[in-house]
């Protein structure tokens, strides 16, 4: 009996045991952690916020066979492959979607001619001259046995059609090569008129869907240079504006020329890095920002304030025409770290982007860390960085990418590359962007919701969720919806959708209530003209009795 | 002896008059000059507790103000969760009282002739605008969008103008000076709030340090005594 009761205990003990462990991990959805990472809120505070990206895997040189120097400068991912750049062993490595070794481009090939096709021989690296018309001109060859290797080379572009454009940069060239390393052209020489003895040394490149280039060189700080398919120099393009304020002016006037030498010269800053999307606009990225305008411009509360612009914006989205029409629609303009050192600002120094719906991360050198907007700039998630432990720590970041659902970043500090693996939060939320930017609403209600089981604190997620709501309200003049919109939008203190949804609502609500109103306003109108004519009655009667 | 009922009766009818005196407020609205020389001079239209009633309807106008807002007009969600009567008490009322009292310690200088009564029920009359359109601006703020904030600011501003406008004026009129003089004793009367708030914040400073000193001599007392 006693045994009995005995088993009967510790087999009750066991199953509580065992559903107190099943209920604490079921408060917590799986492959996140609520620590170690943190969100900004409405009040550009840190707060605490689940794991979005996990640094799952640190390749270095062994991984792939290389002995030393490996120095990861810049990275490109298309669908199914990674390239890296790596500038210390002057090559380009090709990677798999497991992150293995495919292909590595060292030597450059002549191009053997075809049937079709006239062959290509890879030129000679020329010094380049001015003659007296100004035009460039090949003068005399100063490398002939170097040129069919590259050499520190920084950047890298590749097209659809698999063409690779590499910045090719310690020897002055643009060199465009498929995989086997076999060249179809090569730019050199390129240098804009206005500038004297400039020698050309591209740093970053991107190309459009006219085959023409938009490079970053070396110390030119007049924007990118836009270079058509045929080599020859267009224009400069996307320079941010140079602010100019009048204390500075000031100061000028009064300073002595010893004086005007120490203070800082008043330029545009060079891009650090660029990135083109399937319609032709280049986000770009500024390391060295104006970093107090920033610090007093990127708080934009309302539809009217345009957030940070010019040198002090690390992003940009340059249009064809060069302007930048980034949208900076949320609480706060994109710049990284919210909370920072006017000192020692962020340095943002590559951007990656996301096509479909617009969401696009930068990547900070300062902290390592890479911060992730949807297409109106409201921050959606912080990654990388030093977490508490060292794996996954970035010493020195260079170049991020989005490779499949991984995000990829460069260190050359530590010369190596992390791999990030999406957790189901950001997964969650990515869905909910992706649903919100394509006009599927009933889908990024929802999604928006799952956000919040989440992160019930995120408030972006009830931005989301209003912003749908508001939309299917709209479709059928629900009044309901419209309140519920406007709801979403109190808890995420968004005040120009609030507005915008009220004015609806209240247009709504007007039009539905016509009849009632206008039956009210005669009945009281009506009211007081009787009770104005009956107490003037009876004023004259009461004034003629005294009369 | 007096019953009960008697006194309850007397209140009543003192009620009665007060509110009817009130009625008066809203003259003074139209004909500030005519209205604060017969507010001051005729023993019928002066009433204190009537006075007292328009500042306590200023301070639950802007609380009301304060609490039933349209989202679009308030700092931030939340704000109104916390409310603390006692400080939107003071920062409704405390500005008038004070400078109903330093214009009185400047007047009585400048032979002025209101006495602190007239001073009192002169600038608490002024203040209806202000509660006006405290409860004017409720149900605006909750029907205009953040496109027609200009409706909603213009009324903000025309409050305060008014307000202080109908503060100067009763002072104007109940000490009977020139409008120069006038503006000069306005500016000297706010030099004097501030003189107030200072000495008030020093004496509680003061306070405050000897409070600690006895508390802390206490403690040390009350140590040595348990050893």
């Amino acid at each position: 009996m006693k045994n009995h009761v005995k088993s009967l205990l510790t087999g009750a003990m066991l199953v509580i045991m065992l559903a107190s462990t099943a209920l604490s991990s079921f408060a917590l959805p799986m492959n996140t952690d609520i620590t170690d990472n943190y969100i900004y809120d409405y009040y550009g505070v840190s707060v605490k916020a689940p794991v979005a990206y996990k640094a799952e895997k640190v390749l270095s040189a062994l991984d792939y066979g290389i002995t030393a120097n490996f120095e990861p400068v810049d990275l490109f991912a298309t669908a199914e492959k990674l390239y890296v750049v790596d500038k210390g062993n002057s090559q380009i490595l090709i990677l798999d979607k497991d992150y293995q070794l495919v292909k590595t481009i060292r030597a450059l090939k002549d191009r053997p001619a075809t049937d079709d096709q006239p062959g290509y021989k890879i030129p000679a690296l020329y010094r380049w001259v001015r003659d007296e018309n100004g035009e460039q001109k090949a003068d005399v060859v100063v490398d002939s046995y170097n040129y069919k290797v590259l050499n520190k080379p920084e950047g890298i572009f590749v097209t659809e059609d698999g063409m690779i454009y590499i910045c090719d940069t310690e020897n002055r060239r643009v060199v465009v090569c498929d995989e086997e390393g076999v060249v179809y052209n090569v730019y050199q020489g390129i240098s804009p008129s206005v500038l004297d003895n400039y020698v050309f040394k591209p740093l970053k490149i991107t190309v459009d869907r006219t085959g023409s280039m938009q490079i970053i060189a070396y110390s030119v700080n007049r924007g990118l240079l836009e270079v058509n398919s045929d080599g020859e120099f267009r224009t400069f393009f996307g320079a941010p504006a140079v602010s100019f304020n009048a204390a500075d002016w000031f100061w000028r006037l009064i300073a002595s020329d010893e004086q005007k030498k120490k203070l800082v010269r008043n330029v545009p800053t060079e891009f650090s890095n660029i990135c083109i999307d399937s319609k032709g606009f280049i986000y770009s990225t500024i390391a060295t920002v104006d970093a107090e305008k920033m610090a007093s411009d990127y708080i934009t509360y309302k539809d009217s304030d345009t957030g940070v612009t010019g040198a002090a914006a690390p992003v940009q989205r340059l249009s064809p025409s060069g302007s930048d029409v980034l949208r900076r629609n949320g609480m706060f303009s994109p710049i990284a770290d919210l909370e920072f050192n006017v000192m020692d600002p962020p340095q943002v120094v590559d951007v990656a982007i996301e096509e479909t719906s617009g969401r696009y991360s930068i990547l900070d050198a300062k902290t390592g860390r890479f911060f992730t907007y949807d297409v109106d700039g409201n921050l959606l998630y912080i990654g990388g960085g030093s977490s508490t432990n060292q794996f996954g720590r970035i010493k020195n970041a260079a170049s991020i990418a989005l490779y499949g659902e991984d995000i990829v970043v460069s260190d050359t500090g530590n010369d190596t590359l992390t791999v990030y693996k999406i957790t189901d939060y950001a997964r969650v939320i990515n869905k909910a962007v992706s649903a919100s930017a394509n006009g599927r609403y009933d889908e990024a209600l929802v999604e928006w919701k799952n956000v919040l089981d989440y992160n019930s604190g995120l408030y972006i997620a009830y931005t989301g969720l209003g912003k749908a709501q508001m939309r299917i309200a709209m479709a059928d003049a629900d009044l309901e919806g419209y309140e519920q919109a406007l709801e979403y939008f109190t808890l995420a203190n968004e005040k120009s959708y609030y507005s915008k949804t009220f004015k609806e609502l209240r247009k709504d609500s007007l039009s539905e209530n016509f009849t009632t109103i206008i039956v009210v306003a005669v009945v009281l109108v009506a009211g007081g003209i009787a009770l104005y004519v009956v107490s003037k009655v009876r004023k004259n009667k009461k004034s003629k009795r005294g009369a | 002896m007096k019953s009960i009922g008697s006194y309850f009766k007397r209140f009543g009818t003192g009620t009665a008059t007060m509110f009817k005196r009130l009625g008066y407020a809203f003259y003074i609205l139209a004909h500030p000059f005519d209205g604060f020389f017969d507010l001051k001079n005729d023993p019928k239209r002066r009433t204190v507790s009537g006075s007292v009633f328009l500042l306590v309807m200023l301070a639950i106008s802007s609380i009301v103000k304060r609490q039933l807002t349209g989202y679009l007009f308030t700092e931030s969600t939340g704000d109104q969760l916390y409310l603390n009567v006692g400080l939107e008490v003071l920062k409704a009322v405390a500005p008038f009282l004070l400078f109903a009292l330093a214009n009185w310690c400047f007047t009585s200088l400048m032979d002025g002739d209101g006495s602190l009564k007239d001073i009192f029920c002169a600038t608490a009359f002024a203040t209806l605008p202000m509660t006006i359109c405290n409860f004017l601006l409720v149900p605006i703020s909750n029907f205009v969008t953040l496109e027609e904030e200009g409706i909603y600011l213009f009324i903000v501003g025309f409050s305060y103008v008014w307000c202080y406008g109908m503060v100067f004026l009763g002072m104007l009129v109940t000490h009977q000076y020139s409008v120069s003089k006038a503006i000069a004793t306005a500016v000297l009367s706010i030099v004097g709030m501030l003189v107030i708030i200072f000495i008030a914040v020093l004496i509680f400073y003061l306070c405050q340090q000897v409070f600690g000193f006895v508390s802390s001599l206490y403690t040390e007392i009350s140590f040595r005594l348990n050893e």
